[in-house]
């Protein structure tokens, strides 16, 4: 039993308990709360690094590969928290229940990667989904924050009961909830059968609640309308943290419980990749506010994980994977430098709203300029790698046409992403941004990351490779 | 030999220092200029000696560096140069390098960035024109779009937000159908070296669609004929240092992808199509022509002319398919008249783009009407503007003719009408280059308020750089054809490796 406190998932929700209590008598020094917090993420993210991979698991699995997500999601985390934590305090709203209730999800997505049943990913998703219906409603004062905490509450309720429904067809005609015994099942099982069509009616159930949660089109209504209504630091926890760990629960929901049926869903979730990049790219072009516009970029960008995954193929999975990185890593960079800069209480709103910048800060135009042109997947830098891979592995996988659309949705796209430096660069405004910082060491990291990255790519490759191959290692 | 990698010098150093000038975010313009001065010297000095110690006789690839870059998706770090890509690095450095001259006595806001996006550019293109892994060479020729961007969109003109998205997405679109092929070959090929592609062999509709995809992405570069649209709105809204630079060495881009990619790899489909390839030339060639004579606004006449005279360069490209079955040697002629056409269109109508900036700092007006009666106040600079309009239409004795004359000769190799029309050029270029020429500088200057001055010595020490290497050029152009002979040969034979 002892083993039990060496997961980080029970170190971190004892210490968030701890801390919630701590905290009623640190109200006056809320940074020694914070601190205490990301002292708990660091010990939690070496547990994460040193748990002890175990052979033998039913319902919850130990690997090399989830304690590497799991230490990669906890760093994701402080980097947020200490983006939030700035940007909080700014704006006079800072409460130590955001970053708790912030660590309950987070816990969440940890249950999510490492569930082996289908009941304990339901679990997983659930404490996610609460946390975020918290956060996304923080923002009391504000009209948009309600609406957007009701409607993801409201949606997500109703997916999960979607995916409630998926998990229980599968167990009626399973007769298991978990992964292995499902695999097992679904290999023997005889095409003309009743179990057969109620089988893949699960799946189908359990891939659209899933799409919902990734924000993947044409389940995608709810994303602009969630990422504008919240703080901008609820948006860069929405667009990072949940999308790595749906990743991971779909690359071990299909492939492994539902690898035998691949002929099933890989139509269906090519078709939902392109539907997102198409209606990502195009939706965005519209757009005024930089939480909406960044919103259907996430849209197109998690079209590009779930359509490199749906090939089923080696490189195809290496690609998601690698996309799924870049993609948070550069959420995270775009996202934290929007934080940093703003141009009344409210922070920035409008593309507008960063008119003139590179005349004022410069330092924060550089990096917007990165971002963006990462986020385009303009050559040298880290995004373009990325967006390499998935069309490769399109390529090599015969899918020349989709692989065309693909192309030219990039170029729809890169037009948003410049219009966006072409305000930040070209326009010139009576100026009202101010920034709170003159700089910050940790974003800058973020940023420059991205051009190093993408000049060095091995480094990032020969990463996602180890974890690829770890990953082909549990789903035999 | 050198002991240090002389190709990666000349592409990191530009970069590196270019990115310092932009970090440091306006440090003095005094040592800002200082610092590009140097930089882009020591670039020149460094590829006049790679010129030097290229060996002109023996072709092939030479100065190699390879290392595997990203092992996994078989990408190489793999710089080489052969005649071809010296020719246009020496092009490369030394317009960089006048361009550093002509900026010492300009003043921009934020000087430093200027001159540091100039010198990532400079990089970026050395690395274009040496790169032969096609992912490397993907990256630069895409990453070249940066710098070039922020130059127009920055310090353009007025309309310069209309024309630098313009001008990205129309490249863009066009590269990343290039890079769908690129990918398509390498998959073939199991590997991304540019000369891996050449042994493929493919079947006639896999030509077809790589050929379509690559005339699009070079050709929008270049640019040719329908697609040619973004070059006037981009021209005519940069600076004049982003003109010459555009103008010179980045349409050159598009003609150096063309003879590395197009010829070798898509042959058939080159041939079966290499009439109507020729024909968008030619219509480049006239039809630009006219439009040009029409302009009212000076960067735009230059800009069309350049449309029209990188029509030979095309044409010269696609002469090859048409002339390589029966007539070998007038084959060679037009790749060679192409790659000549090429290095000379950099050095004119990077002069006549310098000429211009001269003349709006006095007037602060781009049209033709705004402008009259120069020669009476600069006469050395009249002087050399006529020279250079001249060498535009092609006078003999200038660099300007002995491209459009090999274009020509071998055009006749294919067929009498396609010589004629190419031919026709001469007149026409010579007509709107006149016109240009006797508005501008010897019209009528009663009402003259302008008050011109003669341009400055840095201003002179340019144009007459550039007036000593189109007359070099025009006179004994073997310095040349020595440097490309092999290497055109080369390539030629590699089209017939592709055949087999």
């Amino acid at each position: 039993m002892i083993e039990l406190f060496y997961i980080p998932e029970v170190i971190l929700s004892i210490g968030v308990l701890l801390i919630i209590i701590l905290d009623l008598y640190l109200q006056k020094h809320k940074y020694i709360s914070f601190s205490l917090i990301q002292l708990l993420l660091v010990i939690a993210s070496l547990y994460a690094l040193t748990e002890v991979p175990q052979q033998n698991y039913s319902s919850y699995e130990f690997s090399e590969f989830t304690s590497l997500i799991k230490f990669l999601l906890i760093l994701g985390a402080i980097i947020i928290f200490q983006y939030t934590y700035s940007h909080l305090n700014h704006l006079n709203s800072l409460k130590i229940e955001y970053f708790t209730i912030s660590i309950l999800g987070l816990v969440g997505t940890m249950v999510m990667i490492s569930a082996y049943s289908l009941l304990m990913l339901y679990l997983g998703i659930e404490l996610l989904s609460l946390a975020l219906y918290a956060l996304i409603g923080f923002n009391k004062h504000s009209g948009l924050s309600s609406e957007a905490a009701i409607k993801y509450y409201v949606l997500g309720a109703m997916s999960s009961g979607i995916l409630l429904f998926g998990i229980s067809l599968i167990y009626g005609f399973t007769g298991s909830i978990n992964y292995f015994d499902i695999a097992d099942q679904i290999r023997n099982i005889n095409s003309n059968s009743v179990q057969y069509l109620g089988i893949i009616f699960g799946i189908i159930f359990i891939t659209a609640s899933l799409c919902f949660k990734f924000g993947a089109a044409p389940f995608h209504i709810w994303v602009p309308d969630i990422y504008q209504g919240s703080l901008i630091s609820t948006t860069i926890l929405l667009s990072t943290l949940p999308k790595i760990a749906v990743f991971i629960v779909f690359l071990k929901l299909y492939f492994i419980p539902f690898m035998a049926l691949e002929y099933v869903w890989s139509d269906i979730l090519i078709f939902i990749g392109i539907a997102s990049i198409i209606i990502g790219s195009i939706f965005a072009l519209t757009q005024e506010n930089i939480k909406r516009l960044l919103a259907y970029s996430a849209i197109s960008n998690i079209g590009f994980i779930i359509l490199a995954m749906a090939l089923v193929s080696n490189d195809g999975l290496h690609a998601s994977l690698y996309y799924t990185i870049v993609y948070s890593f550069t959420a995270l960079a775009s996202f934290g430098v929007v934080t940093h800069i703003t141009s009344n209480s409210h922070g920035i709103e409008d593309i507008s709203d960063l008119a003139g910048l590179s005349k004022t800060h410069p330092y924060y135009a550089i990096l917007i300029l990165i971002t963006m042109l990462s986020s385009a997947g303009i050559p040298p830098l880290i995004g373009f790698h990325a967006k390499l891979m998935v069309i490769q592995a399109l390529i090599n996988n015969s899918y020349i046409l989709l692989s065309i659309i693909v192309v030219l949705m990039t170029v729809v796209s890169a037009y948003y992403y410049l219009r966006v430096i072409k305000t930040v660069y070209f326009e010139e405004r009576e100026n009202l941004i101010s920034t709170y910082t003159s700089s910050n060491i940790l974003l800058s990291i973020n940023v420059i990351l991205l051009l190093g990255l993408g000049i060095f790519p091995f480094i990032l490759f020969d990463t996602t490779n180890f974890l690829v191959n770890l990953l082909t290692v549990i789903s035999i | 030999m050198f002991d240090y990698p002389i190709l990666s010098t000349l592409i990191w150093l530009p970069i590196f220092v270019g990115l310092i000038l932009v970090a440091s975010n306006d440090i003095g313009k005094s040592l800002s200029t200082t610092i590009t001065l140097l930089t882009t010297l020591i670039i020149l000095i460094i590829s006049i000696k790679l010129f030097q110690s290229y060996d002109h006789s023996v072709g092939n690839l030479q100065f190699i560096e390879k290392f595997v870059w990203i092992s996994g998706l078989n990408i190489f770090y793999y710089l080489a140069v052969d005649g071809i890509s010296v020719s246009l690095v020496l092009l490369t450095s030394f317009i960089n390098f006048l361009i550093a001259i002509y900026a010492s006595s300009e003043d921009y806001n934020n000087k430093s960035s200027y001159l540091g996006y100039f010198l990532i550019l400079e990089g970026l293109l050395m690395g274009t024109f040496s790169a032969f892994d096609s992912i490397l060479f993907y990256i630069f020729f895409e990453s070249l779009l940066i710098p070039l961007f922020l130059i127009i969109g920055i310090w353009g003109g007025e309309n310069r937000k209309y024309a630098t998205i313009k001008f990205f997405l129309y490249t863009f679109f066009g590269s990343v159908l290039m890079l769908i092929s690129i990918i398509y070959l390498a998959n073939l090929a199991d590997s991304f070296a540019i000369e891996d592609f050449y042994y493929l062999t493919l079947s006639f509709e896999e030509e077809i669609f790589l050929l379509l995809a690559f005339l699009i992405g070079f050709g929008i570069k270049v640019p040719m004929w329908p697609v040619h649209t973004w070059l006037p709105d981009a021209h005519v809204e940069a600076p004049t240092s982003g003109s010459v630079i555009l103008a010179s060495v980045l349409l050159k881009v598009g003609g150096y992808g063309m003879i590395r990619f197009l010829l070798p790899i898509t042959t058939e489909a080159g041939i079966y199509l290499s009439d109507y390839m020729i024909y968008l030339s030619l219509i480049a060639i006239i039809y630009i022509s006219f439009v040009a004579f029409a302009q009212e606004d000076m960067k735009k006449l230059i800009a069309y002319s350049s449309v029209a005279h990188m029509g030979f360069v095309t044409m010269g490209i696609f002469l090859v398919f048409n002339l390589m079955g029966n007539n070998p040697t007038a084959a060679a002629i037009g790749l060679e008249g192409a790659m000549v056409q090429m290095i000379s269109h950099g050095l004119i109508s990077a002069a006549l783009f310098f000429c211009i900036g001269i003349m709006y700092k006095h007037s602060h007006s781009r049209l033709i009407k705004d402008n009259f009666g120069v020669a009476q106040f600069m006469p050395i600079f009249s002087f050399m503007m006529v020279f250079f309009l001249m060498a535009n239409s092609g006078l003999p004795g200038t660099s300007g003719f002995v491209g459009e004359f090999l274009v020509i000769t071998s055009s006749l190799g294919s067929s009498f009408l396609f010589g004629f029309l190419a031919a026709l050029s001469l007149i026409l270029s010579a007509s709107y280059s006149l016109k240009l020429g006797k508005n501008v500088l010897f019209g009528d200057n009663q009402k003259n308020s302008q008050g011109y001055l003669e341009c400055k010595s840095n201003e002179k020490i340019v144009l007459g750089s550039l007036v000593i290497f189109v007359l070099y050029l025009g006179i004994s152009p073997d310095v040349l054809f020595n440097l490309l002979d092999k290497s055109v040969s080369d390539i030629i034979s590699s089209i017939s490796l592709g055949r087999a």
